[in-house]
């Protein structure tokens, strides 16, 4: 069942994240081409190869957005998707970009994910989302059953999560603190990092504010501006390419709510089946893993992640937190290039940030930031709040 | 920009009359037996839409919560600290809500929690929130509740909401029959009475409508309550109450009335809720009916009601 390995990421671009983005902003379609372009370019690969191309909503083209894409593109693809899973998406798109390659419907597909600064109309338009993630629609269940309650926006969500696990496991804040610190360290060693240069400690993090109780505000992804994507092709094609091939070895993916109230368990988190899954895809476990890389929008996140994909038991998470070195350098190298929380979080690419940085540690050219002997990743996405997953297994070629 | 309330479909809006009534009603599957919420069109157990109504204790546990110390949005800025909640019903199902009545120190993950109808008059909403079950852990202000009053509706009556009847062909229209309406009602408007009073010839006037629907009921055929059983094609729905008023009466025109019509009019439940009063219960029960010419084109759409106690 499954990904057979026969399909690999040959290139990649990570723009670096902008708190105050300078320069004239692109349109979606233009920031899609232009990352289209520059991993094109990474790989090796000509854009007259590209034969499918994975995206996420594109702002300027609320319907028939992989279609306007080829045709701008100027390229005539066999396999086009629109994944709409959130943080999840990124992740998402490579496992699809994968399958459509293993089953020899697509040879060279482009997954990008653009978050950069949008032009602003002669006549602007009021909020098409004046509710962020949680849909207003006359309608939609959140608009009836949870809007009006104050119930949005996905910090309320998480800490929700966050107690409900104290509740059931117990909480260290030192420990969840440390996560954040971890990875800070990895990014003072990263100069495209957004906190580049700024040092974090426990204390820091626990005297910051308490946002929503219990996640304080060093605990918090930051967004900014960025863009990233990947090139998928065959392992084959990628073996001719200019890097190291990174196969896609496994994948799983799940998802079963929207909004946490109705999660059946809400600490029985879609990671557990979907990192199942893509182990056993893969023939792999979580100990034959080089490094993790795992979505990072809060700590509580990183840790109900490292538990419910195996790393360590449930309710361990803490401890196997305390007891190993994140950072780049340590025994568990996790978020190696700072992670969301350090680098910055860059809207929808800030899911293939982890994709990227998986792949840039197996090519072998993470620079300052390189975890040694660095050859199989374990990669998430997450969606929504907790509710959308999505693991990847990636291996260098030997 | 006013901060949102929600805004009942047609299949949630016994959820939202039962909360401006002081009950919490869930959806029940008549397949699988399970109750669910929020209220969908299918039950998320086994898909069935064999679906009734069932009313909820209302009391249930703090499943989980945050404090949020931000505004979560702007519109909410006046609730800061957000007492943002997940409660669990004695029943089973979750929903949104916060806490209310509640000093934050006492707010404890399984604490017993009882419902807060909040109501909204204006908007005819009631939000639903909780506050301690156990009055020593509420706040000084707590409010007092008084127990739902018996309801005069039964699962059957709501499960009839949006229930459509067949469409009823009236006879046709002719001008006599304008006539004898019009000297009846004393309505001598020339515009339904003289062919040349406009360049369009005779029109009904708008009160005409439902006459071509009016037939001989044998005193047989006739309920306790005087209206006739066979409701032309539409089941009433099951009520507990025996008396009938007339609450008032809506229509919407589209299309003028002619000579030679022949008007098709289809009715459906629209609404079946429940208010409480000085002198007791008093169950509203909305009926739409939407009138076509034999054109296909859309005459009216008016919406009756009757209150039944
Ligand atoms: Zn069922």
């Amino acid at each position: 069942m499954g990904l057979q390995g026969r399909a690999a990421i040959a290139g990649y671009v990570e723009l670096k994240p902008e708190k105050n983005p300078q320069g004239e902003p692109l349109s979606g379609i233009q920031q899609w081409a232009q990352l289209a372009q520059l991993a094109l370019r990474d790989a090796g690969i000509a854009k007259s190869e590209v034969d499918g191309l994975v995206t996420s909503a594109v702002p300027e083209t609320g319907m028939f957005a992989p279609a306007t894409l080829a045709e701008y593109l100027g390229i005539e693809v066999g396999f086009a998707e629109h994944v709409d899973l959130g943080g999840a998406s990124a992740a998402g798109a490579v496992w699809r970009a994968a399958a459509a390659i293993e089953l020899g419907i697509a040879e060279v597909v482009v997954c990008a994910f653009p978050a950069g600064p949008l032009p602003v109309p002669p006549e602007p338009k009021p909020h098409p989302f004046p509710f962020g993630a949680s849909s207003n629609e006359y309608g939609s269940p959140q608009a009836e059953f949870d809007i009006p309650y104050g119930n949005l926006a996905q910090n309320c969500g998480y800490a929700q999560i966050a107690n409900l696990y104290a509740a059931r496991y117990g909480y260290d804040p030192r420990a969840l603190a440390k996560i954040a610190v971890d990875q800070r360290t990895s990014a003072c060693a990263n100069p495209d990092a957004l906190f580049y240069g700024k040092p974090l400690t426990i204390d820091d993090v626990l005297n910051s504010p308490l946002i929503a109780d219990p996640i304080h505000l060093l605990e918090i992804v930051m967004p900014v501006a960025g863009g990233a994507a990947v090139v998928v092709t065959s392992a084959e094609r990628a073996a001719r390419a200019r890097n190291r091939p990174v196969l896609v070895r496994g994948f799983g993916e799940r998802l079963a709510f929207k909004t946490p109230t109705y999660a059946r368990d809400l600490l029985q988190t879609p990671i557990a089946s979907a990192a199942r899954q893509a182990f056993a895809m893969a023939g792999r476990t979580p100990a034959q893993m080089d490094m993790a890389s795992i979505y990072d929008c809060y700590t509580i996140t990183v840790l109900m992640t490292l538990e419910d994909a195996g790393f360590c038991a449930k309710g361990e998470g803490a401890r196997f937190v305390l007891e190993h070195d994140l950072s780049y350098r340590g025994d568990f190298p996790c978020n190696p290039h700072g992670g969301q929380l350090s680098f910055g979080q860059t809207g929808m690419a800030g899911g293939m940030h982890h994709v990227v940085d998986a792949t840039r540690q197996i090519m072998r050219r993470a620079g300052a930031n390189q975890v040694r002997d660095c050859n199989r990743a374990f990669v998430t996405g997450n969606g929504g709040i907790m509710s959308e997953q999505v693991v990847l297994i990636l291996e260098g070629a030997a | 920009m006013k901060k949102p309330l929600p805004v009942p479909t047609p299949d949630t809006r016994p959820f939202w009359n039962g909360l401006n009534e002081g009950r919490v009603l869930l959806r029940h599957c008549r397949d699988c037996d399970c109750v669910f919420h929020y209220p969908r069109t299918v039950c998320p157990d086994c898909l069935s839409s064999d679906l009734g109504w069932r009313q909820a204790s209302g009391t249930g546990t703090l499943y989980t919560y945050t404090v949020s110390r931000r505004p979560t949005h702007p519109l909410f800025a006046d609730e800061v600290p957000q007492y943002l909640a997940v409660v669990e019903l004695d029943e089973g199902p979750r929903l949104t809500s916060t806490l209310v009545n509640v000093p934050e120190a006492n707010i404890t993950i399984g604490m017993a929690l009882e419902p807060v109808f909040e109501r909204h008059d204006k908007e005819r909403i009631t939000l639903l929130r909780f506050q301690p079950a156990n009055p020593e852990l509420r706040g000084a202000q707590a409010a007092t509740q008084s127990a739902p009053a018996t309801s005069l509706l039964t699962e059957d009556s709501l499960a009839s909401i949006g229930k459509t009847g067949e469409a009823i062909r009236g006879y046709p229209v002719s001008v006599e029959e304008i006539r004898r309406f019009c000297f009846a009602t004393d309505d001598l408007n020339p515009r339904w009475l003289d062919p040349a009073a406009s360049p369009d010839g005779i029109t009904a006037p708008p009160a005409f409508l439902s006459i071509p629907f009016d037939t001989d009921v044998p005193l047989a055929e006739l309920a306790d309550d005087g209206v006739p059983l066979a409701q032309q094609g539409l089941v009433f729905p099951p009520l507990k109450a025996r008396r009938k008023l007339f609450g008032g009466y809506q229509v919407e025109y589209f299309q003028p009335i002619r000579p030679g019509d022949v008007l098709t009019r289809q009715r459906r439940i629209l609404d079946v809720h429940e208010r409480q009063g000085a002198s007791g219960s008093s169950v509203f029960v909305l009926i739409e009916a939407t009138y076509t010419n034999q054109r296909g084109e859309k005459v009216a759409v008016e919406v009756n009601t009757i209150v039944n106690r």
